[in-house]
């Protein structure tokens, strides 16, 4: 089973709130998972739920406005969080790469694809510009570019979405990071380039033997890619397991929701299932378990209390009162 | 099956700027001559990626874009050439769904206002009668009555887009053409959205045109699908036989490259190389065959002719037309 060696990236009971006219509003609360070697790990859930947020305070990308008002998030058992900001540039971008959804706004406009990789190299590795350009290449060679000598003199409106993409996976990889941050990275794309790009990311992992965070809204991509699930819900992880556990026997009924509200090539029914409500902005969250509301089984403990994370078997945990613990399973 | 609507050898291209010595005129091919029949209750979905021509076919048809070529038969008449008042009576029989809602409500209209005006414009009822609809309508799309008075900010993104079903429901058309209606949405609220248009088909009996990147989504709601690439159709037939029997390359590595949530079908994929060609130089001959994994000599050479294989129509050198 799991030992705290192979712990690379580690978030434990984070609560990361907006300041907004004063006051502190919590979206991220108490949320841990952890991220082992080799392992891709996919953070699932609905607009609002927090998940790109978190993937943001890992990186410490965070607005102005943020407060984190408890937590710790370790990186090979160093606290990010703790961490003065000339060691977090020398981890950002060197130990951990992130990508994020839409390419064209990440990327500057007017620098060529060239400049802006060898710009990463060269803050992280004492090389001449020229050989900053040659490893840029090299990076672009390593996600399928073609003709990439001739791609470095581009710049980013002379690419396709798909192109862009890999152009971003290339410079976060440019370094050799440890860890790849990937939030919603196909999202933007077609699906026959989706199929490239998420291809192309296993491959990657592979190949560096890197783990993957990946953030997405996308059930179908993470049984795809993912060994390890967190679903998020309204600022809470409700369940967490291996990627089988949470296809083949998942326990919260917002996961079990999820899962039968999607329409799928290969069965046909006559109406779709559905959670009633929508998600609830984080000033509204419900005091108790925060599903409560739209849950066809809440009880008046659901809506009073907040629901522990109850383990289910090995590392399978869910946050539901009608999840009772087994004795000598975990 | 009774046919409402033809369309025929219907293209649209966008002129470009051409450079300034050069007098060649380039035209972005968007939709490059598609013929299809539609019809009465059904749902005829169109897939296809970005840059494949399915927004502007049915923009098309509608005539927010003026069609550069084709005819569209619908009641005897080609819509292609109506006239302004002719259109405008048209347009009540044929209503569309977009993508965003939020962009196609007026933010300073209440959303009763924006349900009610094309009733009152269109001097269908009394204002009475139209509020007493508006209303009505307001709760069969599950929306409370007094949301009549706020404004599409209030509202969240399944919230919106049912309002944009109340508003193409106001007239009573027959014909519903929807652009990606629920792409913008989330998962859950996805599946709510799609249930009620399956429902508002049963009781009124609308035939859509239900435009989507999503195969699964239009699996889900289609009885016939279209599949697009490039301005083209390049399969059409019904929905079982297209994902029980895809025969055009294409539509093969699209079906392949959906991820299913089953983490025991990992890999498998047909994985297309390259990317979409740009509609303004598509490749010659099949304009699938920069990037089929099947290609042979004449796929490069000759662009292909839509064959029939038993009712299922496909563009591809490679099938056997039945004889």
């Amino acid at each position: 089973m799991e030992n705290e060696s192979t712990k690379l990236l580690e978030i434990r009971d984070l609560v990361l709130g907006f300041n907004i006219e004063g006051e502190t509003v919590n979206v991220i609360d108490n949320v841990s998972f952890s991220i082992n070697e080799g392992q891709i790990v996919g953070l699932v859930g609905e607009s609002g739920c927090g998940k790109s947020i978190t993937s943001l305070s890992v990186m410490r990308l965070l607005p102005r406005n943020a407060v984190i008002s408890k937590g710790e998030i370790l990186y090979q058992g160093k606290n990010l969080l703790e961490s003065a900001e000339d060691e977090i540039i020398k981890i950002r971008g060197k130990e951990l790469g992130m990508i994020f959804q839409e390419p064209m706004t990440s990327l500057n406009p007017v620098y060529t694809i060239g400049d802006q990789i060898s710009e990463i190299i060269l803050l992280h590795s004492q090389v001449s510009k020229k050989e900053a350009l040659d490893m840029a290449i090299e990076k672009l060679k390593l996600v399928s570019i073609p003709s990439p000598e001739k791609v470095v003199r581009q710049y980013p409106h002379e690419l396709s979405g798909g192109m862009r993409q890999r152009v971003m996976i290339a410079m976060a990889m440019a370094c050799d990071p440890k860890v790849l941050i990937a939030d919603e990275p196909t999202t933007a794309l077609d699906v026959t380039i989706q199929a490239q790009i998420l291809d192309l990311i296993r491959d990657l992992k592979d190949r560096t033997k890197s783990s993957v965070l990946l953030i997405t809204h996308d059930l179908g991509v993470v049984a795809e890619m993912c060994d390890y699930v967190v679903v998020m819900y309204a600022g809470h992880v409700v369940e967490e397991a291996d990627v089988f556990s949470i296809f083949e026997n998942p326990r919260h009924p917002y996961t079990i929701g999820l899962l039968r509200s999607l329409p799928t090539l290969n069965e046909d029914r006559e109406r779709l299932h559905t959670i009633d409500g929508t998600v609830p902005a984080p000033k509204d969250f419900p005091k108790g378990c925060r599903f409560a509301p739209r849950c066809g089984k809440a009880t008046e403990q659901c809506l009073n209390e907040v629901p522990p994370l109850t383990s289910i078997n090995g590392t399978h945990r869910a946050r539901c009162f009608s999840i009772t613990e087994k004795v000598g399973d975990a | 099956m009774e046919k409402i609507m033809e369309v025929k050898n219907l293209k649209k291209y966008f002129p470009l700027k051409s450079g300034l010595f050069s007098s060649q005129k380039l035209y972005l091919r968007a939709v490059d001559n598609i013929s299809f029949d539609l019809y009465k209750g059904e749902t005829l979905g169109l897939v296809g990626e970005s840059g494949s021509g399915k927004s502007t076919t049915g923009r098309s048809i509608l005539r927010l874009l003026e069609p550069t070529a084709g005819e569209i038969i619908y009641k005897n008449k080609n819509i292609t050439t109506l006239k302004s008042s002719e259109l405008r009576n048209m347009r009540k029989n044929i209503q569309m769904i977009f993508q965003d809602p939020y962009a196609s409500l007026n933010p300073r209209m209440t959303i009763g206002e924006a349900i009610i005006e094309p009733i009152l414009s269109h001097g269908l009822m009394t204002k009475d009668e139209a509020m007493e609809k508006t209303l009505t309508l307001l709760e069969r799309v599950g929306l409370n009555k007094e949301y009549f008075n706020r404004y599409p900010h209030q509202f969240s993104g399944g919230q919106r887009q049912r309002i944009g079903i109340a508003r193409a429901l106001a007239l009573n058309p027959e014909i519903i053409v929807a652009d990606e209606p629920v792409s913008a949405l989330d998962v859950s609220v996805q599946a709510q959205i799609i249930n009620l248009f399956k429902d508002l088909q049963d009781e009124f009996g609308f035939t859509y045109i239900f435009i989507a990147h999503d195969l699964s989504v239009v699996k889900y709601l289609s009885t016939r699908i279209a599949v697009m690439y490039l301005g083209e159709i390049v399969e059409i037939c019904d929905k079982k036989e297209l994902f029980d029997n895809p025969l055009h390359p294409y539509t093969k590595a699209l079906i392949s490259a959906i991820p299913t949530p089953d983490p025991r079908k990992k890999g498998n994929r047909i994985i297309l190389e390259g990317d979409i060609p740009s509609p303004v130089n598509p490749p010659a001959g099949c304009k699938f065959s920069n990037r089929c994994y099947l290609k042979k000599d004449i796929c490069t050479k000759l662009h292909p002719d839509m064959k029939d294989v038993g009712g299922h129509q496909v563009r591809c050198h490679l099938v056997k037309e039945e004889l």
